[in-house]
């Protein structure tokens, strides 16, 4: 076994449940490598690519102890995207960054799970503050990362994805006050 | 399913071990090497970070994988070796990387051995077959060392044109066990 092992943790949210794709109570093959199940969410769209970024999304969480959640809608049980802290090396520092299945945009799904995985790094994990890097023409992402309470900072240039902006999350909730409190 | 625990194995000289956060040192060292020019390198640190996720990731998916191999005396981490089977493979492979300057000792062979009993007497697969790479000629030894044969050709999307090894069965190596062939 790798150790220490992570908890795996399930958030849930008023319309959404978040869980972790390496928990052993989740399928990642029966949820998205099986046919007929729901294409997997990612740029590529063959089925080799999404079987490396599965794996790599199950180690990213083995060796960060966090990352992208499986959001599923609570009341169909369907899978609506990928939504968590994102760090592997290379990034700046790690980033909340949201996918959302093709069908499942529009309904506030993102917030909502965003909203959730917040609460839980500045609530449960004890995070100052963490990041979202947002394409400055990607209008509907500047648009979530306001509602959330990001601020706008400098630009950040990433050598696959190019010019990014750099929006930072900062703890919104008593406890989180509370803790920056503790810090200073 | 996920829930899964990586088996920690013991030969005479090594010990295979699950992937951990550390071992981005010695694989981005790898990475870095023309070593790994066979096996889909050079890759940046940045991308062998991604490589280390995805060799924990395949455990899960697949119920094996390939272990870090240390050096049981002094602790260092010699390769990875191990049951290597992705999308886009065309069957289960033992694999065998060798970090630099470990070569010519036998660890390889060692390890895949190890490997090997694994899947025929743990998995209870019935065949395994090794790919490598033209020109890696290391490598062919290795295979040639552990009894495997030449047995077709693969190609690969990425990796290109790749000999197909095919090693000996567990019912051809139960008279006398794999060291017959070490």
């Amino acid at each position: 076994m790798i150790a220490p092992a992570p908890a795996w943790p399930v958030i849930e949210t008023e319309r959404l449940r978040l869980v972790c794709p390496a928990a052993p109570e989740f399928d990642p093959v029966a949820a998205y490598l099986m046919p007929g199940a729901r294409l997997f969410v990612d740029q590529h769209p063959d089925e080799e690519a999404a079987w490396w970024s599965i794996a790599t999304i199950i180690g990213h969480w083995h060796l960060r102890g966090y990352g992208h959640f499986a959001v599923i809608d609570r009341e169909t049980g369907l899978d609506v995207g990928l939504v968590g802290p994102w760090f592997p090396r290379g990034w700046p520092e790690p980033e909340l960054s949201w996918q959302l299945l093709d069908g499942a945009e529009g309904k506030g799904y993102a917030t909502e799970a965003a909203r959730g995985v917040l609460d839980w790094l500045f609530q449960d994990k004890g995070w100052a503050s963490c990041i979202s890097l947002v394409d400055p023409e990607n209008d509907r992402s500047i648009a979530m990362v306001k509602r959330l309470g990001a601020r706008s900072e400098g630009m950040f240039h990433h050598r696959m994805a190019g010019d990014m902006r750099i929006w930072r999350h900062l703890p919104r909730t008593v406890a989180g006050r509370k803790l920056l409190e503790g810090l200073q | 399913m996920t829930e899964f625990t990586i088996p920690t194995l013991q030969t005479e000289r090594l010990t295979l071990r699950a992937p951990a956060a550390a071992d981005i040192e010695p694989l981005a060292a790898f990475y870095a090497s023309d070593r790994s020019s066979f096996v889909g390198g050079p890759l940046s640190r940045d991308l062998a970070w991604r490589q280390l996720a995805t060799e924990i990731g395949h455990w899960p998916l697949k119920g094996y994988g390939r272990w870090m191999v240390d050096l049981t005396e002094t602790g260092e981490t010699i390769g990875m070796v191990g049951l290597w089977n992705p999308e886009g493979w065309p069957e289960a492979e033992c694999g065998w990387d060798l970090m630099n300057g470990h070569e010519g000792r036998g660890y390889a062979t060692e390890a895949a051995l190890a490997a090997r009993a694994y899947a025929y007497d743990v998995l209870g697969w019935t065949t395994l077959i090794s790919l490598v790479a033209p020109g890696n000629e290391g490598s062919a030894r290795v295979a040639t060392r552990l009894g495997a044969r030449k047995d077709g050709e693969f190609t690969h999307a990425k990796l290109g044109h790749l000999h197909v090894y095919r090693h000996p069965g567990p019912e051809a190596l139960a008279d006398g066990g794999a060291e017959a062939y070490a």
